[in-house]
């Protein structure tokens, strides 16, 4: 086994490994904790694809970004042992692991199935060439910068997928007026709420009485209220 | 002073980056109808900035001169021309150019309905219709995507924005959880569809819809290749609510407001074909008879979809609910046209009879959803206890939600008739004549549900009263807009010919 | 080859291990001389000692965990603010060539990428540290420090994007070299060095702004504002556990400052410097120019903090998201309208 192998190898058994607890942890924070390590190893295998852009990427958005966001909100919530759900009656875990195993056989198959790759290859080799994602790099005039690097991807994405990109600005930029739209409170109906009709949740805006909110949510904990209670 | 950038010296590189700009140049001007769209979206928001919330509902017209101004330059510019844009990233036919107007009818029903909807009174609806654009912008993408990207992208710009426009009146509870259910199934589905498209995209190398084709056609047995594509059609069923991946629909039609309920059923569904159509465009078109095991398993679906509609529809007191699950039965009967996708007939090939359905379908189910506001207008209930009596009451508007019923079950001399015999003579000629049976049959049980809301509307006595004397103004143009879409209905069941020789003529260009 | 790692990891463990010490001495020091007092001068001469007693001091000191906390988590909090601190300064050129020791960790392809990258983690050990002591000042401590580093995060990420407009490149090394060159051929400028901070100097303000948020100094020192929450997110942490919180701070505090000298003023380069000469004087003279430098800027960060009064925390966010972040991005228009103009 090559040196690569045995890395890939150890990466992939933390990341399967780290999966598994992140959905078996019952406690959130924890669950966090270990989908960070599966995004951090996958941002490996990203590197040993000779892709250092995205597994810089993988890091800074989903192990930087989001997961500090989910774990920002698993806090706030500070759900106490008793909040944390029930734990499905047997027949139906027993269910859904059936389910799940079938759904992972469907999908391990494509992986063995034989005769596919093959097939895959018997692409007309110009046309495949053609329009292969992303080109192979190196053919050409030439061609010194590396697959996978930073500059190749610019390229890429400002050169032949400037339209996706551009589409998926459009798509953030909803999305952000979305959010706006959905956690801005509505101050004129300040005055109706007071009569206790229908209040708008407490919103994740900035504000001076965001502090205030906080604080009340983090008095409203209780001492013991999270932890292995140890 | 400034180095653009490191590898500009880069000869090959830089060849390949200047190579794809000139074909982005020359896609540019073909492209305007969507940068009119992307502008109006951008100017929307500004302009909700600055105007004071009780004007902001005049931010209509914006939207609606957005989406005129759309469809004028695509029936000038695009009317005839078939080609790839932006590298093959997408492309633009006269299919993709029937669907964009058939979108942008839909879409601007739509925006005035929601101008006269009683719930968006006194609430910032800029923003509304802004995330409107963005959500009909995805759309076009999926009328016209060539790309297993696009794909994707295009679901996603559609998928988003309609989760917030369903919670946009969001102190509303059933608003809210109807909004919920959608994020979660939508996500499920994009995710189960995305891993299908990478499958592909791992077997074939390329994301090119072109190359796919070529793939599946050559390996239609593949088991992978079935299982991508079942995984990829999971997305796409979700987005027209075909059966087993119907479940949000009811739920989510009931609790969204009505204009968004009429959006999802009409814009959102026929992108949803759109992309259906593509996708099984390339995969078993050119497969021609090797290709049966596809068509059957369409038709499986197709039968699934009707009946389980159908027979869900029978105990609906909910009226919203009740066309929720009628528009489920019409994505039935629309999948059943589409085992002719391999039809060599010009005028019975798939994705013709479905292109004229979805125009049948637009006028009647979007008349029926402006009959459904009128009378929450009036009454403030969405239930069939709000229809007793509307006869008497409201001739005009019960005289306009039975001709679109009438059209809906399919009878003469209403559009949906036309449509209906279309699918079923595809069908047939397809060799599917099971399949037109349960058609057949699923059409009678459909009958009962329909006319049952008749039944209401003429024979019951007037139960409730108008609740709110503001809204009889906009009742009375309520009617004059139910009275448009009557006409539609019925001009389109009267003069077939003239829809069906424009939609022979669509044809699908991939490559 | 081997000597080239030695040499690196050896300047790179000083820079991020022994540093800290120093800069606490120099901290009290000058906190000291800027509020009229004389500072720490019992243990050694002037005090010098005083860092090392309190190091045994901590050492020694009862390690406590609260009750009801959560243990794992209350004991990698710490390591976990303190690793990617490190980790980051990898990539910080301190030094050209030593001969054939190239003085630089790590020159990565994806460069300032990775550091910012690395530098996003930072926020897990502030977070599951004021969570795990479960203890309501240090999770509010810590609740508001995520919200400040993620959204300082985006203003870092955009000023660099700028910079790496200016100099079409993300990799560091590159970067220096770069900005060895006067800024204009002729003309007044010509004297002044094609620095980033000349180049773009709202690109260069911001980003400083964002390190003093990122490490959560004064005036950004929200997690840890003793009046409203007690001691901050490590009111909890005692011993050793406690030093490295307090040392995974002063090294972050080093790499950002070190990140600061690389992009915006020059790197190991002072006008003059022949950037081809690579026999070892002029290696440990470049050491000396990014020694000399990152100790201006960290004088800065201290001068700072001593001098300005806390923001409130509604401050601290609407000066990113409303002032910041707006700013930035006409900063990266402008960048490119220049790019496209004079290329």
């Amino acid at each position: 086994m090559a040196a690569a192998d045995v890395i890939f190898l150890v990466i992939s058994i933390i990341a399967v490994g780290a999966a598994a607890l992140a959905v078996t942890r019952k406690n959130p924070i924890y669950s966090a904790l270990f989908m960070m390590v599966t995004l951090l190893v996958v941002a490996a295998v990203f590197q040993m694809l000779s892709s250092p852009f995205l597994a810089v990427m993988q890091v800074l958005l989903y192990a930087g970004a989001i997961m500090v966001l989910f774990t920002f909100v698993i806090m706030l919530l500070s759900l106490r042992p008793e909040e944390m759900g029930e734990t499905a009656p047997l027949p139906q875990r027993i269910f859904a692991a059936v389910v799940a195993l079938g759904v992972f056989a469907l999908l391990a198959f494509p992986a063995i199935e034989p005769g596919v790759p093959a097939a895959a290859a018997s692409l007309a080799p110009p046309a495949a060439e053609a329009v292969r994602f992303p080109p192979a790099a190196g053919t050409g005039d030439g061609a010194t910068v590396e697959f996978g690097a930073t500059a190749y991807f610019g390229h890429t994405i400002f050169g032949r997928f400037v339209l996706p990109f551009e589409l998926v600005s459009i798509l953030v930029l909803a999305a952000v007026v979305a959010v706006m739209v959905l956690a801005k409170r509505d101050l004129s109906k300040r005055d109706v709420a007071d009569d206790g009709s229908d209040r708008d949740p407490p919103p994740l805006s900035v504000s001076a009485a965001h502090a205030g909110s906080i604080a009340s949510l983090a008095t409203s904990t209780q001492p013991t209220s999270h932890g292995p209670g140890a | 002073m400034i180095p653009l950038a490191e590898s500009a010296t880069d000869p090959s590189l830089a060849h390949a980056f200047e190579r794809s700009l000139e074909g982005i140049r020359e896609s540019v001007a073909l492209f305007l109808p969507e940068a009119v769209l992307t502008g109006a979206i951008c100017l929307l928001i500004v302009l909700d900035l600055l105007m004071p919330k009780r004007q902001s509902r005049f931010l209509m017209f914006v939207a609606l001169a957005a989406v005129v101004g759309a469809g004028a330059l695509i029936f000038f510019m695009r009317s005839t021309i078939n080609q790839p844009l932006f590298n093959g990233l997408i492309v633009i036919d006269t299919f993709a150019s029937f669907l964009h107007i058939v979108l942008l009818l839909g879409a601007a029903i739509v925006i005035a309905l929601s101008y006269v909807y009683r719930d968006f009174e006194n609430r910032r609806m800029g923003e509304y219709y802004a995330i409107m654009l963005a959500s009909l912008l995805g759309m076009f993408l999926m009328a016209s995507a060539n790309d297993l990207l696009m794909f994707v992208i295009g679901v996603e710009l559609v998928s988003i924005p309609s989760y917030i426009l369903v919670v946009y009146t969001k102190e509303d509870r059933a608003a809210t959880e109807a909004g919920l259910k959608y994020v979660l199934y939508g996500s499920f589905a994009s995710g189960v569809m995305i891993y299908g498209l990478s499958l592909l995209y791992g077997l074939t190398g390329s994301t090119n819809l072109a190359d796919v084709s070529r793939f599946i056609v050559g390996n239609l047995d593949s088991f992978t290749v079935a299982v991508a594509s079942l995984m990829a059609f999971a997305g796409f069923a979700f987005k027209i609510s075909a059966v087993p991946f119907h479940w949000w629909a009811p739920d989510v039609y009931q609790g969204a407001p009505t204009p968004i309920t009429a959006f999802l059923a009409v814009a959102s569904k026929a992108a949803g074909f759109a992309l259906l159509i593509r996708f099984l465009d390339a995969a078993v078109a050119g497969a021609g008879e090797s290709a049966f095991h596809w068509l059957n398993a369409i038709a499986v679906f197709a039968a699934l979809t009707m009946t389980v509609g159908n027979l869900a529809a029978l105990w609906q007191e909910n009226m919203k609910r009740l066309l929720a699950y009628s528009s489920i039965a019409h994505a039935g009967y629309m999948l059943m046209g589409l085992v002719a996708i391999g039809s060599s007939s010009a005028a019975m090939g798939g994705h013709q009879v479905v292109a004229f359905y979805l125009v049948a379908y637009l006028f009647m189910t979007l008349g029926a959803f402006v009959c459904v506001v009128a009378v929450y207008n009036l009454t403030g209930v969405e239930s069939m206890s709000g229809y007793r009596g509307l006869g008497r009451r409201s001739p005009m508007l019960a005289f306009s939600m039975t001709i679109f019923l009438v059209s809906l079950i399919g009878l003469p001399p209403t559009a949906g008739f036309a449509g209906k015999f279309q699918l079923f003579a595809a069908a047939i000629n397809s060799g599917y004549l099971w399949l037109a049976v349960i058609g057949g049959i699923n059409t009678a049980i459909s009958c009962y549900y329909y006319l049952r809301v008749m039944k209401v509307m003429y024979l019951d006595e007037p139960a409730v009263e108008p609740s709110s004397p503001a809204f009889v103004l906009d009742a009375q143009g309520l009617r004059w807009f139910a009275g448009v879409l009557v006409a539609a209905v019925l001009l389109v069941g009267i003069m077939v010919d003239l829809v069906a020789r424009v939609t022979q003529h669509l044809i699908i260009v991939t490559g | 080859m081997i000597w080239s790692l030695l040499v690196a990891f050896g300047v790179f463990f000083i820079l991020t291990n022994g540093l800290p010490p120093a800069l606490v001495y120099a901290e009290r020091k000058l906190a000291a001389g800027i509020q009229n007092r004389v500072g720490p001068n019992r243990v050694g001469p002037y005090g010098l000692l005083q860092p090392i007693a309190d190091a045994i001091k901590l050492l020694f000191k009862e390690d406590v965990t609260p009750r009801g906390a959560d243990k794992f988590l209350f004991s990698i909090a710490p390591i976990l603010s303190f690793v990617p601190a490190a980790l980051a300064f990898a990539i910080i050129p301190f030094g050209n060539y030593a001969g054939e020791v190239r003085l630089q960790v790590a020159d990565l392809n994806v460069g300032i990428l990775f550091a910012t990258a690395i530098i996003s983690l930072g926020a897990y050990g502030i977070a599951f540290g004021g969570w795990a002591s479960n203890s309501k000042f240090p999770l509010l401590a810590a609740v508001r420090s995520s919200a400040q580093l993620i959204s300082y995060e985006v203003v870092m990420a955009l000023a660099l994007v700028a910079m790496i407009m200016t100099y079409g490149t993300v990799r560091t090394e590159v970067m220096v070299l770069a900005q060895a060159v006067p800024l204009a051929e002729t003309g007044p400028f010509a004297y002044l060095p094609a620095w980033g901070v000349f180049q773009q100097p709202i690109a260069f303000v911001l980003f400083v702004i964002c390190c003093f948020a990122e490490n959560n100094r004064a005036p950004f020192d929200m997690p840890e504002c003793e009046a409203e929450l007690v001691g901050g997110y490590h009111t909890e942490y005692s011993s050793m556990k406690f030093a490295l919180f307090f040392q995974g701070e002063y090294i972050a505090m080093t790499t950002m400052s070190a990140l600061i000298v690389t992009i915006f003023l020059g790197g190991w380069h002072f006008p003059g410097m022949d950037v081809a000469d690579h026999s070892v004087g002029m290696g440990i003279l470049t050491i000396l120019v990014f020694m000399a430098k990152l100790l201006g800027v960290l004088f800065f960060y201290i001068w700072v903090r001593w001098t300005l009064p806390r923001f409130r925390y509604d401050q601290v966010m609407r000066l990113c998201w409303k002032g910041c972040i707006p700013i930035a991005l006409v900063n990266i228009a402008i960048t490119g309208i220049i790019g496209v103009l004079y290329s």
